[in-house]
């Protein structure tokens, strides 16, 4: 996940060492996009968490609600109605949801991996991107079984303290 | 690490870069606008530190006063045990009321002049294309050749609460006039201290006075007081390269 944190290091430093600067007149608008797109940020990494990462939706999602957003309050400002304020709430509402979710699968995961350590399994051994994987495969089992088929991950990682995983499991690995 | 690279990690940082530097040329751009906004701030940072150094002044110059007086009392009380410091401590007290330094009274003139307003509306509604606001207020020059004029039998003078003394200045600062940096408004009373008689005549001589009554009609009165009590001058004034030339015999 190193990459991703660098690569928006080198964005700042990009924006920063480059002159490109647009009237301020359309400032805002690019502030409103920059909102939109850093929802998509974090939609995207709740994507990899949750296994369903897919690279057009997100792509997509990218550049639509960005445009939306500026279109948005840009018909707000010639209507004279502050909408840039609902792209503000929703963006700002989904940005803390995408947080807050990413925030409680770390924690999860890292407490299920504490678990498995203590418990000495094999388990162990897996990365994190294959651990997720397994997380994942077992949270929509759990959603099936429990009738949550609306995001499953998040459903199960609220409603579960203990690892789903169960430590004398065995895992080959070649 | 390399090999265990996958796409959605790729994506996820052109998607990182992307956004990083959308980021910095919104910050870039709106850095104008901030800093406009920030000078704006500054203005108004500088108008309250105006403010805040008036008030300063105000309380200095008072406790200036304040230990004047007391400095006074102190001598009076001892010149009044010993004989040969009793005539220096009356000369000292005549030379300080004659520096503006301490709280005058006497008999004298009161002019009061102000701004003509109601000429001024006047003349806007009947000819706006010649109407010129400066024409109907009291200038600062106004006050400066009053006090020329009245100056041969002047003893202590002060206008509107601030007494006139050698380092007095008398200027206009757009539209108020600041007398020892304190900003007045009209009407400006003009209280002199002296021969009343002969400070009228030299008033109702004046050029400045007779302009400003019969040519200007500005709304002006002249009284004749028995009892003109004048504030002692808040200023501080001290010799710094002036010396007394020594005399050898």
């Amino acid at each position: 996940m190193w990459l991703p944190v660098l690569g928006l290091i080198f964005g700042i430093a990009l924006g920063l060492l480059s002159t490109v600067a647009i009237p301020v007149a359309f400032a805002k608008y690019l502030s409103i996009a920059v909102l939109a797109s850093l929802d998509s940020l974090l939609g995207g990494w709740r994507a990899i968490l949750e296994d369903h990462f897919d690279a057009p939706i997100l792509l997509s999602g990218f550049l639509t609600n960005a445009f939306v957003a500026a279109l948005l309050a840009y018909v707000g400002d010639i209507l004279g109605l502050d909408l840039y304020l609902a792209a503000v709430v929703a963006f700002g509402l989904r940005i803390f949801s995408n947080i807050g979710f990413i925030r409680r699968f770390l924690i999860y995961r890292f407490r299920c991996k504490h678990q498995l350590k203590a418990a000495g399994s094999e388990k162990i051994t897996l990365n994190d991107n294959e651990y997720d994987q397994q997380l994942n495969k077992e949270a929509a089992q759990y959603a099936k079984q429990n009738r949550e088929e609306d995001i499953p991950t998040y459903h199960f990682i609220k409603n579960n303290s203990t690892p789903p995983l169960p430590a004398d499991e065995p895992k080959t690995k070649d | 690490m390399w090999q265990n690279l996958k796409q959605p990690t790729i994506i996820f940082t052109i998607l990182a870069v992307a956004v990083g530097f959308m980021l910095t040329v919104a910050f870039n751009s709106l850095a104008p606008y901030n800093t406009a906004e920030s000078v704006n701030n500054e203005y108004k940072t500088l108008t309250d530190f105006i403010i805040d150094l008036e008030e300063k002044n105000a309380a200095t110059e008072y406790e200036i006063v304040h230990l004047r007086n007391k400095i006074t009392s102190v001598q009076n009380e001892q010149a009044n045990e010993e004989g040969l410091l009793l005539a220096l401590q009356k000369k000292l007290n005549e030379i300080a009321l004659a520096a503006g330094y301490v709280d005058a009274s006497g008999a004298g003139l009161v002019i009061s002049l102000d701004d003509n307003t109601a000429a001024a509306l006047v003349a806007q509604k009947n000819s706006p294309e010649t109407y010129k606001a400066e024409n109907f207020i009291i200038h600062d020059s106004d006050l400066l050749y009053i006090l020329k004029a009245l100056s041969p039998y002047t003893e202590s003078a002060a206008i509107n609460g601030q007494r006139i003394i050698d380092t007095s200045h008398i200027r206009c600062v757009g539209t108020v006039i600041m007398i020892n940096s304190v900003r007045l408004a009209p009407p400006y009373i003009i209280s002199v201290i002296g021969n009343p008689e002969a400070l009228n005549t030299a008033l109702q001589s004046s050029g400045t006075f007779l302009y400003l009554t019969q040519k200007k009609d500005m709304p002006v009165t002249v009284s004749i007081s028995d009892n003109i009590i004048l504030p002692a001058s808040g200023s501080s004034f001290m010799l710094t390269y002036t010396q007394a030339v020594q005399t050898t015999e």
